[in-house]
């Protein structure tokens, strides 16, 4: 499938994510770079890139819920800047 | 072989469905407590199904992957759903709604589902509108109608953009009405990963819940799965990132035929792919197309120029000039293929050349911005949100994409399959659309065999049951299935290889959209049968899937998704490459019109392919159901 490409400048950006392994585990903030980050990127597709990076390195990737990918079925639940869908 | 009969019942059209609910087998009342009915999946069918039969009194065990039944994908239906009330009195009625159905699937769907369908719509409307589904209403307080792809009335009933969500939220509420007086036991972070079969009946399914690993057994008197379409085959589809075909692909290789797999509909109404990591394509309904109209420039060397610059009779209406009895409101199948002939001329608009433009500046010139925003304020918004433009100032740009899939588990008149006491219901079934959907069908059909047809048609089955007989969850067929459960996610986590799970659906995505998309042809065909099982092979060889089974571990669950898709996809290809015509959304380029439309061969084609698993790496077995049609001339599909 061919994609538009996109004019935009590319940008990196530093994932701060808070990991736990479940209910009642510790829990500590890790750092996760993403570079190349292009702005016509959903902030879930954003997460999809780092985790195939973190698989491919042997890392364990971030478990988070999700499911339309277009702001209807409630799953991730998502606020960006405190805002749900993010800034508009 | 499996033995497919239909049961279409005997007489005239009208009445087929009258006598059938007359003749067919009952459950006493006071029996209907002593069965137990499994239902996968809490869509608009697998919820108006699981209330229903707990209101009549059968016990009702759900399972949903979600968290919550209020997550099925169904609620990102936006348009509309049909029914035949003809509250516009513009010649709307059963038959032709029946009619327009037939004809939208080019000729290739039952004629007695279809015609059921046509019949119950009108009830379903009633029963959400009772539940409190807030449809759009006239000044007067009357329920409001918008038209849709296909026909030449208008009988779409709609919630703004957000019918389907307010369709599940209607039946959800019907659910969790059951769940609450205990006729419903709901299982959510369930996910089936195999059916059980009994003595040749489908007893029960292997569940693993999705937060702890564990993997278990349930059994019941029937099984009804309600699980959705297979769209997510090509990966870039409309659909959400956990619908997937794993439930009927288990049922299939436990015996359940597959029906018409190649038939996949790709609606012409999407907005554009803007890069490789996209996870998915957003749909912007059809009901749109009632006032924006569709277009793209006369000349070549116009594509790039901004839409505001480019002249009235610059432009090209196509659809409106291709097709003036139906115009912008053409079906689906019909729209996509229009869309990538004007592409493939060179004429398709933004940097990649993938696109057209769908306009609403007439619109907002005869209904006022406020008018437009009204009908489909949400739309606009979700636009906004993707692509951060506006809309009501510039043309949307829109491309075709993956929607829907009219294939699915082969099933008989009662939507039984021909493994006995399987049920499917919904999109997961391959009933009633034949070989293209009329848009705003999908919400009908999926509430219609919830609602109004698997009420009825399950008694004849568990009449035929001894109450009590269900067997153990001990015996040795679901010691068997939870065996193979196990073993599957075993074998995916010790391959430790080196590409993650979705570099794999990546690859199958772009394999079917090149060669089983839009247009397809025999070498395309036959090299995507070369393809695809190098790339099983592959995936099986060198996947990645991190983590262990005993726990949440997403990468599991989507390793299990794609392994049933990359198999799946090479049977879509392979029914494509069997069915020598074109019809619907199966477009052989070999079979068509001088004008690009599809050449149907009914002498040879009249029929269904209904597939049958022969085990791991044989061929499978083509099945055939004719289609008898009684009651329909069949004839060349024109909206001209």
């Amino acid at each position: 499938m061919v994609a538009e490409k996109s004019s935009k400048k590319l940008f990196s950006v530093t994932l701060r994510v808070w990991r736990q392994a479940g209910p009642g585990a510790p829990g500590r903030f890790v750092d996760y770079p993403a570079k190349e980050v292009n702005p016509d990127m959903s902030f879930l597709e954003l997460l999809d890139v780092v985790n195939d990076d973190l698989t491919r390195r042997g890392e364990e990737p971030i478990a988070f819920a999700h499911d339309c990918r277009e702001g209807i079925c409630g799953t991730c639940s998502c606020t960006i800047n405190g805002k749900p869908h993010g800034p508009g | 072989m499996a033995k497919l009969e239909s049961k279409i019942p005997s007489g005239p059209l009208a009445d087929k469905w009258r006598k059938h609910k007359a003749e067919i087998k009952l459950v006493n009342p006071a029996n209907k407590r002593k069965y137990e009915v499994i239902v996968v999946g809490a869509g608009l069918a697998g919820s108006s199904a699981a209330a229903t039969l707990a209101e009549l009194g059968y016990r009702v065990k759900n399972f949903v992957f979600h968290d919550s039944p209020r997550r099925a994908h169904s609620i990102a239906a936006q348009g509309g759903i049909n029914a035949a009330k003809n509250y516009q009195n513009d010649g709307d009625s059963v038959h032709r709604l029946f009619y327009d159905t037939i004809k939208g699937g080019d000729y290739r769907a039952r004629e007695a589902n279809v015609h059921r369908l046509a019949e119950v719509s009108v009830n379903i409307i009633d029963q959400c509108a009772a539940q409190g589904v807030p449809f759009a209403r006239e000044y007067g307080g009357l329920l409001a109608n918008r038209s849709f792809g296909g026909a030449q009335v208008s009988r779409t009933f709609y919630a703004r953009g957000q019918t389907g969500q307010q369709l599940l939220l209607g039946a959800y509420s019907a659910l969790s009405r059951m769940v609450g007086a205990g006729g419903v036991e709901l299982h959510t972070h369930a996910e089936m990963l195999d059916l059980v079969v009994v003595n040749g009946h489908a007893k029960g399914i292997i569940v693993r819940d999705l937060i702890t690993g564990k993997i278990e057994r349930h059994s019941a008197d029937a099984v009804i799965l309600a699980t959705g379409g297979y769209g997510n085959v090509f990966n870039l589809a409309t659909y959400a990132r956990g619908s997937n075909a794993t439930a009927i692909w288990r049922a299939y290789k436990r015996g359940a035929c597959f029906g018409n797999p190649c038939y996949t509909q790709i609606h012409p109404t999407c907005i554009p792919v803007s890069g490789d990591y996209q996870s998915k394509l957003t749909l912007m309904s059809e009901s749109l197309r009632n006032d924006g109209r569709i277009w793209v420039p006369k000349k070549k060397e116009d594509r790039l120029k901004n839409p505001a610059d480019i002249p009235e009779q610059d432009r090209d209406y196509y659809l409106e000039r291709l097709y003036p009895a139906f115009g912008n409101l053409c079906p689906r199948d019909v729209a996509s293929r229009a869309a990538k002939r004007m592409c493939d001329e060179g004429r398709g608009v933004g940097e990649s050349g993938l696109g057209v433009y769908l306009d609403f500046s007439d619109a907002i010139k005869r209904l006022g911005e406020a008018g437009v925003r009204e009908r489909y304020g949400n739309l606009f918004d979700i636009y906004h949100e993707i692509t951060a433009e506006n809309a009501y100032q510039t043309p949307m740009r829109i491309f075709p994409a993956v929607h829907y899939t009219m294939g699915g588990l082969w099933v008989d008149y009662n939507l039984m399959s021909n493994v006995p006491g399987l049920f499917v219901l919904g999109e997961a079934n391959f009933s009633d659309h034949g070989a293209n959907r009329l848009g705003a069908s999908a919400l009908m059909q999926g509430l219609a065999d919830g609602y109004f047809v698997i009420p009825y048609t399950i008694g004849d089955y568990l009449a035929q049951q001894k109450p009590g007989s269900r067997p153990s969850t001990d015996g040795p067929e679901f010691r068997q299935a939870e065996e193979n459960v196990t073993a599957m996610n075993k074998r995916l986590l010790a391959i430790n290889g080196k590409e993650p799970v979705s570099h794999f659906h990546k690859r199958l995505g772009r394999i079917m959209w090149e060669y089983c998309g839009m247009a397809r042809n025999k070498a395309g065909l036959e090299k995507a049968l070369q393809l695809i099982p190098a790339l099983r092979e592959e995936f099986w060889a060198s996947v990645k899937v991190p983590g262990s089974a005993d726990t949440l571990n997403q990468s599991l669950e989507q390793a299990g998704r794609v392994a049933d898709f990359i198999e799946l996809g090479e049977l879509m290809c392979r029914d494509a490459l069997t069915r020598e015509e074109s019809c619907g959304g199966h477009f052989r380029e070999e079979h068509q019109y001088e004008d690009g439309e599809c050449k149907r061969d009914d002498v040879n084609y009249a029929h269904v392919a209904a597939w049958e698993y022969q085990g791991e790496g044989k061929a499978p077995l083509r099945n055939v159901e004719p289609l008898n049609y009684e009651f329909t001339k069949m004839s060349v599909r024109s909206y001209k």
